[in-house]
């Protein structure tokens, strides 16, 4: 390496430690006798360390956890304490929360699928050397991302670890002619999601169909995001309180995340699960989108997941608009909170899926206890059980380099919260 | 369109602030306060590739972040964005400055000038810069007001 190569700026410090992941693989006989995805999740340490906090610094140390998805964090958040405190939040703030969640779904999507998931479906080993053959498309997935920020700006204050959310509402309501501007923006990149939607469905490899169960929350009317039961397609169907009685945390020795079972299998979250058990709560424009690509839904085939997140972008968009562009700004930004002891459950749908909080409060509203379920480690098992399946499929024989990759693909098709989900993945194997 | 934009990066973890509190003393720095608002000065959190709409609009842009590179704490570089070694585009949440500068250019979208301080860290935790980096920041903002000056 030359010595400029080694200069590495803004290079992370202890900020950026979201995880290292490794893959062990034994074989022996043609078969896998042994699969561990190892990862570190930051969640486990932050149920700690909000013990003893007030309600009020919640949101703002959730949306620590994640660079990606601190929106998810804090909507999570915010409704379990308000569960906790009987705080019903009214209708123009449930709708200026879902207008800012759609901007994390925007964003977290258009950057998974132009950074992470497309270079894959091309062969390229980066974004970069995807840029240069496919500047449009590139240049079209960075403005979507774009909106989205702004999207989490509008209510947030700034794109990455916002601030606006509290207990009860937010702390400020945008301006009326700052909503209904970006309101007009983001009906004008409807064509740019439906174009992607396109581009995706073209583009996207198919892998294999498997068998397994989609797990999201279901909502009355809407397609889920902020609120819902909790359902399967194997007839589950539970209110959010009852999550731990039918999903069960297990502790792996080769990891820091837990893995999650429901009734002892695993099961997968995210945009798949979720736009195939919510196809019905589509929008129209979204449905005929996706009619239009001619690809066959339902499908149990990981790699449907970024089609997945292409019409999420477009209802996302879809749906903030029509928040957006007839925008008032409410008389109060916020409802008023009195703490209170009790217990109180959120479920939010984050970009990579079911996303369960539940904290205990003593009468002052301090955290006495908290517990944080985030999607990554709900797939873990998936993952672990997709990779077994891909690679055996794949041929055992091949070299190390060819199974990385294939591994790589397989992981960051479900776009796990953790770096090691992209280049860094650390194979070894042991061949008997 | 303006004419220059100053972009402090960082986190809020010990010296990766250098950046915000090189960006915050250039607001308040003479040869600012002259340039009559033509200057837009703004801190970052980590910003990714919105690194690339930060700069949108701006014909100059000064990043100013901390950086790693070996050298003695406090120690100032002025690199060029070929100067930066991208971090290999591995994941959204490492993606770092060289990255998304590396983008930009592929995608025709950096500013006409642009050139990088680096600040070098030496702890990364605590509430404070350590000393040898606070002690840097005033040099690194007169560096900028000589760069954007154009005597340097």
């Amino acid at each position: 390496m030359a010595e400029q190569r080694e200069i590495r700026v803004n290079v992370p410090l202890l900020a950026r430690v979201e995880g290292e992941g490794a893959l062990d693989l034994a074989v022996s006989g043609g078969e896998i006798r042994e699969l561990r995805l190892r990862i570190f999740e930051p969640p486990r340490l932050f149920e700690k360390l909000l013990e003893g906090r007030s309600y009020a610094e919640v949101p703002d140390i959730v949306a620590r956890i994640c660079g990606i998805c601190p929106v998810a964090y804090q909507m999570s958040a915010a409704q379990a304490l308000e569960q906790a405190f009987g705080v019903e939040v009214d209708e123009p703030i449930l709708a200026m929360r879902r207008a800012m969640y759609c901007g994390e779904w925007i964003q977290s999507h258009a950057l998974h699928i132009h950074l992470l998931a497309a270079p894959d479906f091309f062969g390229y080993g980066s974004a970069l050397e995807m840029a240069k053959d496919h500047p449009a498309e590139v240049r079209r997935g960075l403005a979507l991302q774009a909106l989205g920020n702004d999207l989490i700006r509008l209510f947030g204050g700034r794109s990455v670890h916002p601030v606006g959310v509290r207990v009860g509402g937010f702390h400020r309501a945008p301006a009326r002619d700052e909503g209904r501007a970006l309101g007009r923006r983001l009906r004008a990149a409807l064509p740019d999601a439906q174009a992607l939607t396109a581009w995706i469905a073209s583009v996207a490899p198919r892998g294999q169909e498997q068998e397994f169960a989609f797990v999201a929350l279901r909502h009355a009317r809407e397609y889920p995001m902020y609120g819902g039961r909790i359902a399967s397609d194997r007839g589950l169907d539970i209110g959010t309180e009852d999550f731990e009685t039918r999903f069960e945390e297990r502790q792996v020795a080769h990891s820091t995340a837990l893995h999650c079972l429901l009734e002892g299998k695993p099961y997968l979250v995210g945009p798949l699960a979720r736009l195939m058990l919510n196809r019905d709560r589509l929008p129209e424009e979204v449905a005929g989108t996706l009619v239009r690509t001619g690809v066959r839904l339902p499908s149990r085939d990981t790699f449907a997941s970024a089609l997945a997140r292409a019409a999420e972008i477009h209802l996302a968009l879809l749906e903030a608009a029509r928040i957006l562009e007839n925008y008032e700004p409410p008389a109060a930004a916020s409802v008023p909170v009195k703490p209170r002891a009790g217990t109180g459950f959120g479920a939010t749908e984050a970009p990579r899926g079911l996303l369960w909080h539940r904290y205990e409060t003593d009468a002052q509203g301090k955290i006495v206890r908290a517990r944080i379920v985030p999607p990554t480690s709900q797939n873990q098992a998936r993952i672990e059980e997709d990779l077994r399946l891909a690679l055996q499929r794949f041929g055992l024989e091949r070299g190390d380099d060819e199974l990385r990759l294939m591994g790589e693909k397989v992981i960051r098709s479900y776009d796990p919260c953790i770096s090691c989900a992209t280049h860094f993945l650390d194979l070894r194997v042991r061949r008997e | 369109m303006t004419a220059l934009a100053i972009l402090g990066l960082g986190s809020p973890f010990g010296d990766d602030r250098a950046g915000w509190a090189a960006a915050q003393a250039c607001m308040t720095a003479d040869w600012l306060r002259a340039s009559h608002g033509a200057v837009r000065v703004e801190c970052l959190d980590r910003p990714g590739l919105d690194l690339l709409e930060r700069m949108a609009g701006a014909h100059r842009v000064v990043l100013v972040d901390a950086m790693r590179s070996g050298a003695t704490p406090g120690t100032v570089r002025r690199l060029g964005p070929e100067d930066l070694g991208r971090t290999a585009l591995s994941s959204t949440h490492g993606f770092g400055v060289g990255d998304a500068l590396a983008l930009g250019r592929e995608l025709g979208r950096l500013p006409a000038e642009i050139v990088l301080y680096g600040i070098e860290a030496e702890r990364d935790h605590g509430e404070d810069l350590s000393p040898p980096v606070a002690a840097a920041i005033t040099r690194v903002v007169w560096e900028i007001g000589a760069w954007v000056a154009g005597k340097d």
